[in-house]
């Protein structure tokens, strides 16, 4: 499993927020289900960054109150913060989206040329 | 007293938000008591925080009993993967002051450095760890900056020249708050001087050139690591607080009252706090904890993690005493069970024992009794007939010498008469004999089963 650094998880939270509103844990359950267990984003990674997003104004918040399916009813409940991707935080994603593009290719520009090299001297580096 | 009638408010009130069993509440609620304590944030936020971050552990908790976890394991598990409970409130608080939209206009910004052809893209201005990603006086980097948005305060490079072999830790500080806009606060222990080192840096490394704040605080840090020289700096947007280590952790203590566990005695109470204490030192450092015994209170006056440890360590405890304890009581069920049934088939053995000897001894009885009723009956027979020969022999023979008494006949009938009577006394004897030996033994066996009745 790879944890995501911090630059990595704004692109993911905001492309699982492009989808449609969620909250914290929903949004973890889905980073890991989505990358088939690979990413995990971690609480302390996932809440500051929402935070983050949130005073940034790229999400917009709501509150909504759950009950458990055992509750009594006339309980009050937990609350849910919902967040929503906001049109800003739409452009951003767009600008993410480009840039990380634009790595990956510089980055490819790298890997390819290696790749391409005869296997022995590439498998003699990776000894040497 | 007035804050733990408040705290037991808030869990009141809290408790009625979900149905869960109370040590489920209990260590829920008192993780987010101890982490919404560490957030230094304004009480409207803190509830929020609270608020969210209870939702994930309770949908966690959820998702985790759904696959069989038992709830307590649940609670444990979900606790433990929102990770060290200080760091999360330290990264929280920080996401919340840090990116306050009052100072940070629009800091979205985009900066792609291509260094000998790398293109490094991020935000610089939240990095915890203080390493931004700006690099200063780095030969050979183009930066380019594709933002439409102003860049803040922060990210603006600024120029130092600090010679640190003559600088203090205040004068840098100084020098740091001044240039990114901030006021240096100092605690008690900086202002008296009393911080380690803080007069005058032991190693060096080089503070000159152009940084922007969270690089001129790496720098900082790294000339004075906290570690080393013991100390807590706190950063806001507005300021800059330093105070010594002890003042840190003396700021951080708090007192919470813990009831006894249930399932102990009281006088056991204090090896418990005593073993609580032992177990605790094995991790932290416990001079700035205090755990004592009141009555059958536990009082303990720690820093939060400290306190949430207490907290785990009691309830998982508890929980292990708990199943424990259900564990035993399953136990002596079943030997209870297990002794009703043998009583059971014992008394029914016994039942049917006794059944087997009250029917042999009515046997007994029966025929002893038909046998003493045939001897009665041979008894009377026997003394009817002594009677008849002792009338017989009563009568003078010679009284009546009518015609034809014949003497010798008359005296042979005497001879006969006596040997009638021999006999019969010898008959009336055994008689006699049986008859007394039978009443004895019916005696006899109505007492023992008398006796064994009383047994």
């Amino acid at each position: 499993m790879l944890t995501l650094k911090q630059d990595h998880s704004e692109l993911v939270v905001l492309s699982v927020l492009a989808e449609g509103p969620s909250y914290g844990y929903a949004i973890g359950k889905s980073i890991a289900s989505r990358s088939e267990g690979h990413f995990k984003l971690s609480a302390s990674g996932m809440y500051p960054l929402l935070t983050k997003l949130e005073k940034n104004g790229l999400v917009s918040t709501s509150w909504e109150e759950v009950k458990a399916a055992t509750a009594d009813p006339d309980s009050t409940g937990r609350r849910r913060k919902w967040y929503t991707l906001s049109d800003k935080g739409r452009k951003q994603l767009a600008k993410r989206i480009e840039h990380h593009r634009q790595v990956q290719s510089i980055l490819d520009g790298f890997v390819l040329q290696i790749e391409s090299q005869p296997e022995n001297q590439l498998e003699n580096g990776l000894a040497g | 007293m007035s804050k733990l009638n408040d705290s037991n408010t808030k869990l009141n009130r809290r408790s009625k938000r979900t149905m869960v069993t109370p040590s489920n509440r209990d260590s829920i609620a008192s993780w987010l008591d101890v982490l919404t304590s560490m957030l230094s944030l304004p009480e409207g936020q803190r509830e929020q925080v609270r608020d969210e971050l209870e939702d994930h552990l309770r949908s966690r908790v959820d998702d985790l009993l759904i696959t069989g976890t038992p709830e307590p394991e649940a609670i444990r598990i979900a606790v433990a993967e929102l990770g060290e409970t200080a760091e999360l409130a330290k990264l929280i608080s920080h996401a919340h002051t840090r990116s306050n939209p009052r100072r940070r206009m629009m800091n979205i910004a985009l900066i792609t450095a291509a260094i000998a052809g790398l293109s490094i893209g991020g935000i610089s201005w939240n990095n915890a760890g203080g390493t931004g990603l700006v690099m200063p006086n780095s030969e050979g980097v183009a930066l380019t900056v594709e933002s439409t948005e102003r860049e803040t305060d922060d990210d603006r490079v600024q120029t130092f020249d600090i010679d640190i072999e003559n600088s203090s830790m205040k004068g840098i500080l100084a020098e740091i708050a001044l240039k990114f806009d901030r006021e240096l606060q100092l605690s008690r222990d900086a202002r008296g001087g009393n911080l380690a080192g803080y007069l005058r840096s032991s190693h060096l490394s080089s503070f000159k050139g152009e940084y922007t704040f969270d690089a001129a605080l790496a720098a900082f840090r790294s000339n004075f690591s906290e570690e080393a020289y013991s100390y807590n700096l706190i950063i806001t947007d507005s300021t800059m607080f330093i105070e010594s280590y002890d003042e840190f952790q003396r700021g951080q203590i708090e007192t919470r009252v813990h009831a006894g566990p249930s399932w102990m005695r009281t006088d056991e109470i204090a090896q418990y706090s005593h073993s609580l204490r032992s177990l605790l030192s094995v991790k932290h450092d416990l001079e700035f904890a205090s755990i004592e015994v009141i009555g059958d209170a536990i009082v303990v006056a720690a820093p939060p993690n400290i306190q949430i440890e207490v907290v785990k360590m009691m309830h998982e405890l508890e929980a292990s005493v708990m199943q424990r304890q259900e564990e035993q009581r399953v136990l002596n069920e079943k030997e209870r069970e297990e002794a009703r049934a043998i009583m059971e088939e014992r008394s029914q053995e016994f039942r049917e024992n006794q059944a087997r000897l009250a029917a042999e001894f009515e046997r007994t009885v029966n025929d002893l009794q038909n046998e003493f009723d045939t001897a009665r009956s041979k008894l009377l027979a026997s003394k009817a007939k002594m009677r008849m020969i002792e009338i017989e022999m009563n009568r003078d023979p010679f009284a009546h010498k009518k015609e034809g008494w014949d003497e010798s006949k008359e005296r042979a009938k005497v001879l006969e008469l006596h040997s009638a009577y021999d006999e019969a006394q010898l008959e009336l004897a055994e008689n006699e004999e049986r008859y007394n030996y039978l009443n004895r033994r019916i005696l006899d066996s109505q007492y023992a089963h008398l006796f064994k009745g009383l047994e």
